[in-house]
């Protein structure tokens, strides 16, 4: 891989090649080949090798500003790394998933769809007065009709909770994505 | 919404730099499939960029990560292989936009570049 460098080059490419560990195998040689060809292209052009070298920076904090671009970690391989996060939250957080989706979900539509229902009989007069009556008086009819718009308030409340617990969610997994940022 | 890293006063100008150099480094490629040496030395001219070779390698990466670039081992005359870049039409279309929110920061900015900021 780095054959026909001089020694002071040979250091510089090994010692950028360990600072990228958390990158996959092809794409680190490929990263360190690069930076061999600059360097070679330099050299060839004229310049002296020490001179490139230190243009280029130290070799770990060129690592490190290649990790920082390809949000790589330099623990272990990065890839474990995201798993056992994501894995982190979904376990944490399936548990009050499981109950807080149906739950939120079940009253949202409950809710709303007998709200939706006590609106209609309260605005047929007819219908209403086959169940009870007392229901021709206006009064009791504005008081369904009321009942009835406060429950399809409350199921729609329930949807906007759902919303944002779903956005929550999104919000914890993409963290977790970045944990090696 | 992604947070952004804070931006306190001493990072201003690296972050305005890095952010434009996107644009610089899209462009360049833009025009031909080239290299790194060719870029750096394409940049080494712009001395208010302010740029390294230690700064543009890692960019690059960074936009072929992206879909931005895509890139193509080529044998040179007489020195190493060389890894030219080559822009995909992802990264045309994200330039084009660039270049539009570029304008129109230029044109918003002429307010406030003024010595005073007077109207």
């Amino acid at each position: 891989m780095t054959a026909g460098c001089d020694p002071l080059t040979e250091r510089y490419l090994s010692r950028f090649s360990d600072g990228l560990k958390g990158a996959r195998a092809e794409e680190r040689e490929e990263f360190v080949r690069e930076i061999e060809s600059h360097i070679a292209e330099a050299v060839a052009s004229g310049e002296q090798a020490g001179a490139v070298l230190y243009r280029l920076g130290p070799a770990d904090r060129l690592a490190k500003a290649y990790r920082a671009e390809l949000t790589l970690t330099s623990r272990t391989g990065n890839w474990i790394w995201r798993f056992f996060a994501v894995l982190g939250v979904l376990v944490t957080a399936s548990i009050p998933t499981m109950i807080i989706i149906p739950t939120l979900l079940a009253m949202g539509i409950g809710f709303i769809a007998g709200g939706i229902v006590a609106i209609v009989f309260a605005s047929i007069p007819a219908l209403d007065a086959t169940f009870y009556d007392l229901s021709n008086h206006l009064a009791n009819r504005m008081l369904g009709g009321l009942t009835g718009f406060g429950l399809v308030v409350g199921g729609l409340l329930c949807f906007w909770v759902l919303y944002l617990y779903v956005l929550l969610l999104i919000k914890a997994m993409r963290g977790a994505l970045r944990i090696g940022a | 919404m992604i947070k952004d890293p804070a931006t306190t006063e001493g990072e201003w100008t690296p972050q305005l730099r890095r952010g434009v150099l996107f644009m610089c480094i899209l462009a360049i490629i833009e025009r031909a499939p080239t290299y790194g040496y060719e870029i750096v030395n394409e940049l080494a001219e712009v001395p208010q960029l302010a740029t390294g070779e230690g700064t543009v390698y890692p960019v690059l990466r960074r936009l072929k990560k992206d879909g931005l670039v895509e890139t193509f081992w080529q044998e040179s005359g007489a020195g190493p292989p060389r890894q030219y870049y080559k822009i995909t039409a992802r990264g045309a279309a994200a330039l084009h936009a660039m270049r539009q929110e570029w304008r129109g920061l230029l044109e918003a900015m002429t307010r406030y570049g003024r010595n005073g900021g007077e109207q």
